[in-house]
């Protein structure tokens, strides 16, 4: 299916793009531990970068994990279950929890990130005092990825409901 | 029942959709929405998208990824092999030798990294077929990988422990120095039981013929440096310098990967395909654990927000067991949800309910916190639900059955009870170090 498809090639794609951002984040720390014990002038934007390049990482990377199964389930009572009645659990599933969850994170994140623009929102932990709406923006955008991954993990769901097996 | 119980009704519906087999990251978030919306309707949209960037925004919580990363690019650099080499010299003519060597070899690595699982799939691969070879009954072998497996949980650094931390409202650092000794105490109780046991009856673990170990001291003195310098430089990089207050545990970890990626190189291991393939697989891992805190997150945030910390604890406090019964039964919760639960989601349901209580009973959160991680470590062993089964099935010939598996775990599920027996009577072996530590 095109639809499925294109979610899918998104994903992979966000994912292994955004997999190489662990390393900045690395190199970011160390060079901060060199200038403060070497240099003896320590970054004004450590601790900022650390953690946009972190929640960057994962969040993004959230939609790469659910298309390649990452996300954990515990496997100790439906391990007997029919394909088709695992289906039916993960149908009920993202109707039921994913998708007004998801929902929820796209209408309130948007809402979260346009009042961080409009109020100038900065950052007041160290002197650098970043703009924080770009960061609360990555997060929506995480969201709305996570989200089209779920709907084509719920089509496919649906195709093993109605056909009784996978596309 | 009146209303005040409702929030109580979380557990029940998170456990019907875990079982259920929907993802556990999904079912807390969903859980903790469905209920917010009847606590306190549309008010609670913003409330979840709050808890989410608190695990976004932690600087503490940038150390899981990195440690992440860490274990994965160290589990490419062949360090196994070279210990195992090392290690196996000193305690191959032992009874029971090769599985000490695998014991001591998991406890270098675990203190190298900070994930769980990479040590025993890194040590079982090298050590199992050698020891299978030797005629080392396999409920032996099994046992001795997973528990050597599980010392990543409670050694430092440790994931767990850096989830823990914020969890509680804890120091990380202060957590991590604690765990050095009830770490090394239950590395120490296997190796005692292994020793033991194969003495008492050497055809469990025969020691190996004296004579092919043979080589001259020289060799064997250069052979076991060149193993030990990296790791324990790597050690020192990672632990040293957060025990010396020189860096966050954060900045330690990058510490530690950095020096993982110059090891690595260092062994002709890093390739582009190798970067390329640590790389998604640390994003996997990462993403997958960090949504589950943030789904534990929102779930607590709501049950918390409900009053579901009061009510629990006005039922504690109804119960005739005084502050160390109190105490047994959260173990105890931990001990039993370990049968079927993952790590994350026992840590991350009962800490932020458990943590206010132990407070108010006046117990020393560290000491209760490497508790309760110890008993999270012995979750790692319990079956069905035993991740350290899941991973050596991955590893061992089929010659090995499942119940053998089973049989192997139960002894070093018990010595697991006392080494948290052992800590909960004498905390000083907790948290000792931490106070004899400047600036903690």
């Amino acid at each position: 299916m095109f639809l499925i498809k294109t979610i899918e090639s998104i994903s992979a794609w966000s994912g292994k793009m955004i997999a190489w951002v662990i390393i900045p984040n690395v190199l970011a720390l160390v060079y901060e531990v060199i200038a403060r014990y070497i240099l003896k002038s320590p970054t004004i934007w450590s601790y900022e970068v650390t953690y946009f390049l972190y929640g960057t990482h994962f969040l993004i990377g959230a939609a790469y994990t659910l298309s390649t199964k990452g996300h954990i389930r515990i496997e100790v009572l439906n391990a007997h279950l029919s394909p088709r009645k695992k289906a039916i659990v993960d149908v009920l599933g993202y109707l039921i929890l994913f998708f007004p969850v998801m929902i929820v994170l796209i209408y309130a994140g948007a809402q979260f990130t346009i009042q961080s623009w409009e109020m100038g929102e900065k950052s007041g932990v160290s002197p650098w005092r970043p703009h924080l709406y770009p960061y609360k923006g990555i997060l929506l955008i995480s969201f709305f990825l996570l989200f089209l991954q779920g709907l084509a993990e719920f089509i496919q769901n649906l195709i093993i409901l109605f056909k009784g097996e996978k596309e | 029942m009146s209303s005040d119980y409702i929030p109580l009704l979380m557990f029940p519906a998170m456990l019907l959709s875990l079982f259920a087999g929907f993802p556990v990251a999904f079912s807390l978030m969903g859980i903790g929405l469905l209920f917010g919306i009847i606590g306190f309707e549309w008010s609670i949209f913003p409330m979840l998208i709050r808890r989410i960037y608190a695990v976004a925004d932690n600087y503490v919580l940038a150390a899981v990824p990195l440690f992440i990363f860490m274990g994965t690019v160290l589990e490419r650099s062949g360090i196994a092999g070279k210990l195992f080499d090392a290690i196996s010299l000193w305690t191959g003519r032992l009874k029971g030798g090769l599985a000490i060597a695998a014991v001591l070899m998991c406890t270098i690595i675990a203190a190298c990294t900070g994930i769980i699982g990479a040590s025993e799939v890194m040590v079982g691969v090298m050590v199992i077929p050698v020891m299978l070879k030797r005629n080392y009954q396999h409920a032996l072998i099994c046992g001795t990988i997973c528990a050597g497996g599980s010392l990543g949980t409670l050694i430092p650094p440790s994931v767990v422990t850096v989830v823990y931390g914020p969890a509680a409202g804890i120091s990380v650092g202060r957590l991590l120095i604690a765990s050095i000794f009830p770490g090394l105490l239950l590395s120490s109780l296997y190796i005692i039981y292994i020793a033991l046991r194969s003495s008492i009856n050497p055809l469990l673990a025969p020691a190996i013929p004296s004579g092919e170990l043979q080589k001259p001291m020289k060799e064997k003195l250069f052979i076991t440096a060149t193993a030990l310098v990296p790791p324990l430089l790597l050690i020192f990089a990672v632990m040293g310098s957060i025990i010396l207050g020189l860096a966050a545990p954060t900045e330690a970890a990058a510490l530690g990967a950095f020096g993982a990626l110059i090891l690595t190189a260092a062994y002709g291991k890093l390739t582009m395909q190798a970067l390329k393939e640590t790389v998604l697989q640390t994003l996997r891992i990462s993403s997958m654990m960090m949504l589950i805190l943030a789904g534990g997150f929102m779930f607590s945030g709501v049950f918390l927000g409900m009053g579901g910390g009061a009510i629990t604890e006005k039922i504690l406090m109804g119960l005739p067991f005084g502050r160390i019964g109190i105490l047994t039964l959260f173990l105890l919760i931990a001990f039993l949800s370990g049968f079927v639960l993952d790590w994350a989601s026992i840590l991350l349901i009962f800490i932020p309910i458990f943590s206010p209580i132990i407070d108010k009973l006046g117990f020393d959160p560290i000491w209760f916190g490497i508790l309760f991680i110890m008993m999270i470590q012995t979750s790692y062993l319990s079956p069905p639900m035993a991740p350290a089964i899941f991973y050596l099935k991955s590893i061992v010939p089929p010659e090995v059955t499942m119940k053998e598996m089973f049989q192997g775990v139960v002894p070093f599920l018990i010595l697991q009870l006392i080494g948290i027996l052992i800590t909960a009577l004498f905390p000083p072996i907790a948290l000792w170090l931490p106070s004899k530590l400047i600036g903690w």
